[in-house]
C-alpha cells in the first residue's frame, strides 16, 4: 500500500499535448475515481502511473519514491484492464499466479496466494478453467484475482467494469466497494460512468481535455461543482442549465430573472454579483418540484416512467427546455402546461465562462 | 382472395434440400477423382507390376519392387538424407523466419527501415527455383564471390567446392533451401504476431516479465498454432522438393544430395523401371501421409 502523487504532470503525443499539468495527491489507502468524457486523458494519466506510457513532464510518485524512469514491474502496482488481459493459454490459477512464478516466489507460498485470492473472489471452482470457458463477471474476477494475488502497492484499473452487462456491472460494483473495505489497499479506478464513480470513489477527479476540473469527495462534487463542466457531469439526470440575468443581490440572497420568464433566488456565492450580470442557473433535476405558483414554466415534451420515477421534460421558452425527477406516480399528458419551484439546495450560478459564482447549501 | 399453391415438386422440398449440398461438391469430387485419385491408384498398381508402362504385358510381382528398393543402400541414403534435408530446412526456416517477423514487429526499429527491410526479406520468395538454382550456383561456385569473401576473411584455406564434395554438398543445399522458405514463416508469423493482444505483453510487464519472458509465456503459445500449421506443410512440402535439388546437383556427387524424390525421378526417367519409380513414389506418399496424419489431427483441435 502506497500513497500516489501526481505533480504537474504532462503528456504529449508529437505537438498534441494531451495531459495539461495534473496536480493529483490520492493518500494511502484512497479509493480514488478518474472520471471524464472519453478522450480527456484518464486513461492516459492511469497508464502513466502503470509505467505503460512514458511521461512528457512532470513526476509520478509511488510511496513517495518518484517512478519516471521505472519499469511497470518495478512499480509494484497492479492492473486490471477494460479487457481483462488474462493470458489465454493458462489456467485460473496459472494466470493468477504467473507473477509470482516470475518472481519465483516459494510454491507453497505461491498457492496459498492464490488460494486466499480465490476464496476472496469466489473463484475456487473454478481454477483449472482456460479463461475462454469462463463468462464475462467470472474473467473480471480472475483479472481482480491476479491483482489481488501481488500485493501490490496501488491497484489501478482501467474502465473494468464496461464490458458486461448492466446488472453483472452493478454486482462487481458491490464487490469492488467490497473489495476495497476488506483490503484496505490504495485503488485508482478510470471509469467514464458517472455513476460508478459516484458510487465507488472515496474522492473523485474529473477530468476534461486533459486537465483536472476537479478533486474532490462525491458530496462535494455534487453540491459545490466548480464549474458548469463538472456541474453537468455528475449527477444524472444531468443538471438543467437556463440562461439568466442578476435582477437583484443583496442580503446574502441573490435574485435572477430567467430569459424565459420567471425567477429564482439562490443565497449568494464566494463572488460579488452586480445587477444585471448574464449568468447561467443550474438547476438539479432532483430539485424540482410542482407548485401552484411555481416560478418555472413551461409545457410538456416527454414523460419517462422508470417505475419509482418520472422523468418529465418541460419545454421552457422557444430555445431551452429542463428535466424534472418526480415519483413514479406524478402523471401529465403532453402539451401540460406545468408549474415548478426549485429547492434553494438544488440551485446554482455559474458566470458566462462557466465558473461557480453561487450555490445553494445543503 | 385466394392464393394458389404451386404446383408440388416431384422430388419433395426436404429429399431436394438433403441432396443440394452433394450438388454442390460434386464437381470437385469429380475433379478430384480424375486428376487425384484414378493417378494414385494407378500408381500403386504399377508398383506391384514388372516392367509397367515399358512392357507390353507387365506380370504381376507383388512387393516385389519394394523389397527391391529395400535392399538398395541408395534407397536409405536417399530416405535418410530426406529426412535430414527436411529437419533442417523446418528448424532453420522457423529460427529465420521468427526472428525476421520479430524485427519487423518491433517498434524499436523505425518504420521506413522496416518497410524497406519486409520488401527484401520477401524477396527470395519471388524466385522460382530454377532462379534459386542459378543465383546459389553462381554464388557457390568454387570461383564464385562466397569463396573470395571466405578467403578474404582466412574462414576457409582454400577454394570449397560446395556442391562438388560429398561432405559439403547436402548441407550446401540445405542452406540454399532455408534461403529459399523462410519468408513464408516470415509473412505468417508476422501475421500472428501483429494479432497478439497488446494489453497481454502490457499485463505480463507489470506482472513482472522481461523482454525474453514475454516471448516465451505470451509470443510462443500465442503463435502456436501458426507454427505448428505452417511447419508441418512445410514438412510436408519440404520432403517432395524436386526442382531445387535438381537443378542445382541432380541428387550428386555420388548420391551425396540423393532424396526421394530425384532418386524417384531417376528410376523413371533415366533408368525407365517405372515400376520401381511407382513403389518408390508410394514410399514418399506414406512419408508424407505420416506428416499429414499429424496435420489433420492438429487442425481438428483447434
Amino acid at each position: 500500500m502506497a500513497a500516489v502523487s501526481l505533480r504537474g504532470l504532462k503528456k504529449n503525443f508529437g505537438a498534441v499535448s494531451v495531459i495539461k499539468d495534473v496536480d493529483l495527491e490520492i493518500g494511502d489507502g484512497e479509493f480514488v475515481v478518474l472520471v471524464g468524457p472519453s478522450g480527456c486523458g484518464k486513461s492516459t494519466i492511469l497508464r502513466m502511473v502503470a509505467g505503460l506510457e512514458a511521461i512528457s513532464g512532470g513526476e509520478v510518485r509511488i510511496g513517495g519514491e518518484v517512478v519516471n524512469d521505472m519499469s511497470p514491474k518495478e512499480r509494484n502496482i497492479a492492473m486490471v484492464f477494460q479487457s481483462y488481459a488474462l493470458y489465454p493459454h493458462m489456467t485460473v490459477r496459472e494466470n493468477m499466479g504467473f507473477s509470482l512464478r516470475l518472481a519465483r516466489a516459494p510454491r507453497a507460498e505461491a498457492a496459498a496466494k492464490i488460494k486466499r485470492a480465490a476464496d476472496i473472489l469466489g473463484l475456487g471452482e473454478l481454477l483449472e478453467r482456460k479463461p475462454r470457458e469462463l463468462s464475462g463477471g467470472q474473467r473480471q474476477r480472475v483479472a481482480m484475482g491476479r491483482a489481488i494475488v501481488r500485493d501490490p502497492a496501488a491497484f489501478l484499473f482501467d474502465e473494468p467494469l464496461s464490458n458486461l452487462d448492466a446488472a453483472l456491472r452493478v454486482q462487481m460494483r458491490v464487490e469492488l466497494a467490497e473489495l476495497h473495505n476488506r483490503l484496505g489497499s490504495t485503488m485508482i479506478y478510470v471509469t467514464h460512468d458517472q455513476v460508478e464513480a459516484m458510487t465507488l470513489a472515496q474522492k473523485i477527479a474529473v477530468f476534461n481535455q486533459g486537465r483536472l476540473e476537479q478533486f474532490a469527495t462525491p458530496a462535494d462534487l455534487y453540491n459545490r461543482p466548480r464549474n458548469l463542466f463538472v456541474a453537468r457531469f455528475i449527477g444524472s439526470p444531468q443538471m438543467n442549465v437556463l440562461q439568466g440575468r442578476v435582477k437583484a443581490a443583496r442580503d446574502g440572497r441573490v435574485a435572477v430573472s430567467l430569459a424565459h420568464g420567471g425567477e429564482i433566488a439562490v443565497e449568494s456565492g464566494p463572488l460579488p454579483l452586480a445587477p444585471g450580470q448574464p449568468v447561467q442557473v443550474g438547476i438539479r433535476p432532483e430539485a424540482l418540484a410542482p407548485a401552484d405558483e411555481g416560478a418555472l414554466v413551461g409545457s410538456v415534451r416527454l414523460v419517462e416512467y422508470l417505475g419509482g420515477l418520472t422523468m418529465v421534460h418541460v419545454a421552457h421558452g422557444a430555445e431551452e427546455s429542463f428535466v424534472v425527477q418526480l415519483p413514479g406516480d406524478f402523471r401529465a399528458g403532453l402539451g401540460d402546461t406545468v408549474r415548478f419551484d426549485a429547492a434553494a439546495s438544488g440551485v446554482h450560478l455559474f458566470d458566462a465562462g462557466g465558473l461557480l459564482v453561487a450555490a445553494g447549501t445543503r | 382472395m385466394q392464393a394458389t399453391l404451386s404446383r408440388r415438386a416431384f422430388v419433395s422440398y426436404a429429399t431436394r434440400r438433403k441432396l443440394v449440398p452433394y450438388a454442390y461438391v460434386a464437381p470437385a469430387m469429380a475433379l478430384f477423382a480424375l486428376l487425384m485419385l484414378y493417378p494414385m491408384i494407378a500408381v500403386f498398381r504399377y508398383s506391384l507390376m514388372d516392367g509397367a508402362i515399358i512392357k507390353r504385358n507387365p506380370t504381376f510381382v507383388g512387393f516385389a519392387n519394394y523389397v527391391a528398393n529395400f535392399e538398395n543402400p541408395v534407397f536409405w541414403q536417399a530416405v535418410g538424407q530426406t529426412l535430414y534435408f527436411t529437419s533442417l530446412s523446418v528448424i532453420f526456416h522457423l529460427a529465420i523466419g521468427m526472428g525476421f517477423a520479430l524485427l519487423l514487429n518491433s517498434p524499436l526499429v523505425n518504420p521506413t527501415l522496416r518497410s524497406l527491410l519486409r520488401t527484401l526479406y520477401v524477396l527470395p520468395w519471388l524466385f522460382t527455383a530454377v532462379i534459386i538454382a542459378i543465383i546459389w550456383r553462381l554464388l557457390l561456385d568454387p570461383e564464385g564471390v562466397i569463396n573470395a569473401i571466405l578467403m578474404a576473411l582466412h574462414v576457409v584455406g582454400h577454394k570449397v567446392e560446395w556442391f562438388s564434395s560429398t561432405t559439403t554438398a547436402l548441407d550446401a543445399l540445405t542452406f540454399v533451401n532455408v534461403w529459399a522458405g523462410y519468408p513464408l514463416y516470415m509473412v505468417s508469423l508476422l501475421a500472428g504476431l501483429q494479432g497478439v493482444p497488446k494489453e497481454l505483453y502490457e499485463a505480463a510487464g507489470i506482472d513482472g516479465a522481461n523482454a525474453i519472458e514475454k516471448f516465451r509465456f505470451i509470443t510462443v503459445p500465442q503463435l502456436t498454432p501458426i507454427i505448428i500449421s505452417i511447419a508441418l506443410l512445410d514438412f510436408i512440402w519440404t520432403m517432395q522438393v524436386f526442382p531445387l535439388v535438381w537443378t542445382i546437383t541432380g541428387g550428386g556427387p555420388i548420391y551425396s544430395t540423393e532424396v526421394m524424390s530425384t532418386y524417384t525421378y531417376k528410376q523413371a526417367f533415366a533408368d525407365y523401371d517405372f515400376s520401381m519409380a511407382s513403389s518408390s513414389a508410394i514410399c514418399i506418399l506414406l512419408m508424407s501421409l505420416s506428416a499429414t496424419y499429424f496435420y489433420v489431427k492438429h487442425q481438428k483441435a483447434q
